[in-house]
């Protein structure tokens, strides 16, 4: 196990743009690695690759593997896990972190199976233990628990959730070496992307900010008050779960524990009393502002900035406000 | 793969349209993390042998890893798409899939051998009729264990033992009550105020 040295971080492209969550993993490789006194690597594939490669180094990495080839441009799980699985067998990181994306979700199982190693999925922190084993803590059954995991194999994989770690400063003096790999080229992988289509529909777990609506509303064309609020802000809106089923506002808005999680810079809460299966889809924002008329309401217990008032009066007041200042 | 009371999600899986059914229980295959199981699933997939396309949930409600299907596919030696939730097309050799993959879809093409996981948006389950129950019930299921495998595997790598990952701590996250600033008074006045925090929030000042 000690020939095992190093911290490998998997940085995701799509579109030949870096995917934030891998500057993230290089915050927090960083501080592993330095833990350790050991290096932190990072690993990306694509095509064109260059310029952004040397961005991977300004965020903390002292190496980039670079696979630059057209067959790489686009992310095939089995073209990526055969090229990432012979790097990892050669270099033998003792940690790999990957995001926990739809991509990386996808990739790291088959990375994992191929090493015949342990990954913990979906991790919100890490840490390292006196012997230098890796911590890895993720929610489970439904984020009532955290589990504590140690894996007894190595490399020691995981993957990290999104906007949990911090990224370092972006510093163009750091210093790192980018090494062009020789790509393995799999003419045929079994898969074939034909196209590639946003998704259209609102997805609030990406949202940074997030205006949501409660039993506190009256009517569902009142959602348009918060609509603009949000619009104001650059969010979206989203709402608790009664009116869901009342069928004022489609399924994919919903916020809790049987609808979405969500953890956005900013989330405010209006007209929402905080039920327990509410509180479990919100209470990780960074901010809470909760707006509502009764001061016994457990949404406060949660929020940041507590609004005692009725949000027929508070939100159009506050329109106006932010209206006037013209952010 | 589960302890022996499986069997009733298999005998549902056979009253809403499957032909067969084979439940994988032994002790020998408790404790499983995701490697595990999928190198015992994988196993008994080998050992059914002639098989076009494997079908996965993206993930359990309890582990919530997603983890099982692709590393299926990976002991397999087969290509896999991740979060399908819908089929485009299909032929002999090849399906045509919607892959949800976070702000965008993916149409792909998977060649047979191959492995999806679907969301839950892939369908509606069917509703099994009486007929389908009462058949159902009297349908014969496999049950294979850890030996009958020994073909296609290789027995150490079952259950807690050979599993990598293992859980040393659990803690109960501490539900942090936030020290909330009050506003209250003239909803102009708690406009202003609450508009002055806004601004400071999302221009990165806290």
């Amino acid at each position: 196990m000690s020939e095992y040295r190093g911290v490998m971080v998997f940085a995701e492209q799509e579109d030949g743009e870096i995917h934030p969550v891998s500057y993230e993993l290089l915050g927090k490789g960083r501080e592993i690695a330095d833990r350790l006194g050991v290096e932190l690597s990072c690993v990306l594939l694509g095509f064109e690759m260059k310029k952004k490669a040397n961005e991977l180094i300004f965020y903390g990495a002292d190496k980039v593997f670079l696979y630059d080839h057209p067959s790489l441009k686009e992310f095939d799980v089995v073209r990526y896990k055969q090229n990432i699985v012979k790097l990892v067998k050669e270099e033998k990181p003792e940690i790999l972190l990957l995001g926990a994306t739809h991509l990386g979700r996808s990739l790291g199982p088959r990375i994992a199976a191929a090493l015949n190693t342990g990954l913990t999925a979906d991790c919100i922190d890490l840490k390292v233990d006196e012997k230098g084993n890796l911590i890895q803590i993720r929610p489970a059954f439904s984020g009532n628990i955290l589990a504590h995991i140690k894996t007894k194999t190595r490399p020691q994989m995981a993957t990290v959730r999104y906007k949990v770690m911090r990224r370092m400063e972006r510093d163009e003096s750091r210093k790192g070496k980018i090494i062009k790999m020789e790509a393995e080229v799999i003419e045929e992988s079994g898969l074939e992307l034909l196209n590639k289509e946003k998704v259209s529909e609102v997805n609030i777990t990406e949202a940074e900010i997030i205006v949501s609506g409660g039993r506190g509303l009256k009517k569902p064309d009142d959602f348009n008050i918060l609509r603009e609020l949000a619009g104001l802000l650059g969010g979206v809106v989203a709402s608790s779960r009664p009116l869901v089923d009342e069928g004022w506002i489609g399924r994919e808005h919903q916020v809790g524990f049987s609808g979405n999680i969500v953890h956005p810079k900013l989330y405010i809460a209006c007209g929402i009393s905080g039920s327990p299966q509410h509180l479990a889809g919100m209470r990780d924002s960074d901010v809470i502002v909760a707006i509502n008329s009764d001061p016994s309401a457990p949404i406060f217990k949660v929020a940041d900035y507590c609004v005692i008032g009725d949000l027929y009066e508070v939100v159009p007041k506050l329109i106006d406000e932010i209206r006037k200042r013209k952010w | 793969m589960g302890p022996p009371q499986a069997e009733s999600a298999l005998r549902d899986a056979l009253a809403r349209g499957a032909d067969k059914a084979i439940l994988l229980t032994d002790r020998r295959f408790a404790g499983a993390d995701t490697l595990a199981t999928s190198y015992t699933l994988a196993s008994a997939i080998k050992k059914i042998g002639d098989f076009d396309l494997v079908i996965c949930g993206e993930k359990t409600v309890d582990g919530d890893t997603g983890q099982v299907g692709p590393e299926v596919a990976e002991f397999l030696g087969i290509p896999h798409v991740a979060y399908v939730s819908e089929i485009k097309e299909h032929s002999k050799n090849w399906l045509v899939v919607i892959s949800e993959m976070g702000e965008e879809y993916h149409v792909i093409r998977i060649k047979f051998p191959g492995l999806i996981t679907v969301t839950k948006n892939i369908n509606v389950p069917r509703l099994p009729s009486l007929q389908d129950k009462l058949k159902a019930r009297k349908s014969k299921i496999e049950i294979w264990n850890a030996d009958d495998l020994s073909n296609t595997a290789d027995i150490n790598r079952f259950g807690m033992k050979a599993s990598p990952t293992q859980v040393y701590r659990i803690t109960i996250p501490s539900v942090e009550g936030r020290q909330g600033k009050v506003f209250k008074g003239m909803p102009e006045k708690v406009a202003k105020e609450l508009a002055d925090e806004l601004q400071k929030i999302l221009k990165g000042e806290k």
